[in-house]
């Protein structure tokens, strides 16, 4: 896919130094993958709508818009899982 | 549509890319966002290149299918491999990332990253040896051994080098020829072999140490053919590839070290690396070497000028070489008797 939005999530973990490792290895694989891949790849760790995908790694959540047609996948929010609400 | 050349212009195009991503199918606007998109993961690209340290995907790719550490062991064969794996006590090899390639769909070039693996446990008997044999060496030549280790070289040049020989393409005899010519127990080390270099320090204690000799890794002959080359042998220089010899041993897998050392070795006449060397002593590429080549190739690089049979004053030292390594590779178990045996009657020139 064309990921865009990369500066949010490295903007992120310069103020969260423990999500690096995972935030990385997620923007490489999504990257990697046909936008028609994203389903079965990420099913146990992602909560799929209309719009795109939430995305709960081991430290973060992630929202990510997914234009599928387009091939395209945008970060759109990224947040603390420890410091998320309700 | 212009483009990128500013940050101002780049977020102006994600705006734009945010205000499509609900785009139909087939519509103008989903055409355009892709344009863009393309556009703008090019720019980012500089930025936030998509790589990650393999562990760590391995781990996000675990999670996001809800596979196990059972089903990583199953696919690498081994539960301690996967363990080692996970907890970074081991690097994935080449065999590794094509099964797990494979097994789950993951690019390889993901899967082929450097990473930091923890720091192995030196055991007490080879600490001891090691310990000793450092000791030696430091008050012989009456200087700290602290300070060779300053300035070291950046590993990174070598951790990055893209021309690495891809073992896999290569006959298994070839690679066994040179772990048992120049380094048997290269599987197992550290980047350092301590019962090699205690039987070197006996010998260069004896014969004074203006030029050390012997006890060399691959690793260490990787490091004295690429960041240390050009430093004269010296007690200094040994030193310094101990010292580096770990640091590449914990950032690369063994094969990569292999086939670093493959690619960057000398073997006489200007030649470097073995698909030269195939190429000027056998005219054939790497992958079609016999016993006898890969054995006789083996032999030419600790003495190149001394070996090589293109000069004939050489040429009974170029057989007798590589029947010593024919002579090792049977003893390590990597050939017959017999298999040595004809290779050691193929005719070399």
């Amino acid at each position: 896919m064309y990921v865009v939005g990369t500066s949010l999530i490295g903007d992120f973990w310069k103020t969260h130094p423990a999500s690096e490792g995972e935030l990385r290895a997620l923007h490489a694989l999504l990257a990697s993958l046909a936008a028609e891949d994203l389903d079965e790849t990420l099913k146990h760790v992602a909560r799929f709508d209309a719009c795109g995908a939430e995305i709960r790694l081991e430290t973060v959540a992630i929202r990510i818009e997914v234009n599928r047609a387009a091939n395209v996948a945008r970060y759109a929010i990224v947040s603390a899982l420890d410091e998320e609400t309700g | 549509m212009k483009p990128i050349r500013t940050p101002r212009d780049h977020q102006d195009l994600l705006d734009e890319i945010a205000g499509l991503m609900g785009a139909q199918p087939g519509s103008p606007e989903a055409d355009r966002l892709e344009v863009l998109a393309v556009l703008a993961s090019e720019y980012e690209k500089r930025s936030l290149p998509a790589e990650s340290d393999p562990v760590d995907l391995l781990n996000v790719v675990m999670r996001g299918r809800g596979l196990s550490q059972a089903e990583l062991s199953e696919v690498l064969g081994s539960r301690a491999r996967a363990s080692e794996i996970l907890s970074r006590r081991r690097n994935l090899s080449a065999e590794m990332i094509e099964r797990l390639s494979r097994a789950w769909s993951i690019p390889r070039r993901l899967l082929a990253g450097p990473f930091q693996v923890t720091r192995r446990r030196i055991g007490g008997t080879t600490l001891s040896i090691l310990a000793a044999g450092l000791v030696v060496v430091a008050s012989a030549a009456a200087t700290p051994f602290l300070v060779y280790g300053r300035n070291l070289p950046d590993v990174a040049p070598l951790v990055q080098d893209r021309a690495a020989t891809d073992l896999t393409r290569l006959p298994p005899h070839v690679v066994q020829a040179f772990i048992a010519g120049e380094d048997r127990t290269f599987l197992t080390h550290a980047g350092y072999d301590a019962g090699a270099i205690a039987r070197a320090v006996g010998r260069n204690s004896a014969n004074g140490w203006g030029h050390p000799k012997g006890a060399s890794t691959l690793t260490q002959q990787l490091l004295k053919n690429t960041l240390l080359a050009g430093e004269p042998r010296s007690l200094r220089r040994k030193i310094r590839e101990l010292l580096l010899s770990r640091e590449i041993e914990d950032r690369l897998d063994k094969d990569r070290i292999l086939g670093l050392y493959l690619s960057h070795v000398y073997f006489g006449g200007g030649t470097y690396g073995i698909a030269a060397a195939s190429k000027r002593y056998f005219h054939r590429a790497p992958a079609e070497l016999t016993v006898g080549q890969a054995a006789y190739l083996a032999a030419l690089v600790d003495a190149p000028d001394l070996r090589r049979f293109d000069r004939p004053d050489n040429r009974p030292r170029s057989v007798a070489a590589r029947g010593e390594v024919l002579a090792r590779m049977t003893r390590a178990g990597f050939v017959t008797p017999a298999t040595a045996e004809a290779a050691g009657r193929e005719r070399l020139w």
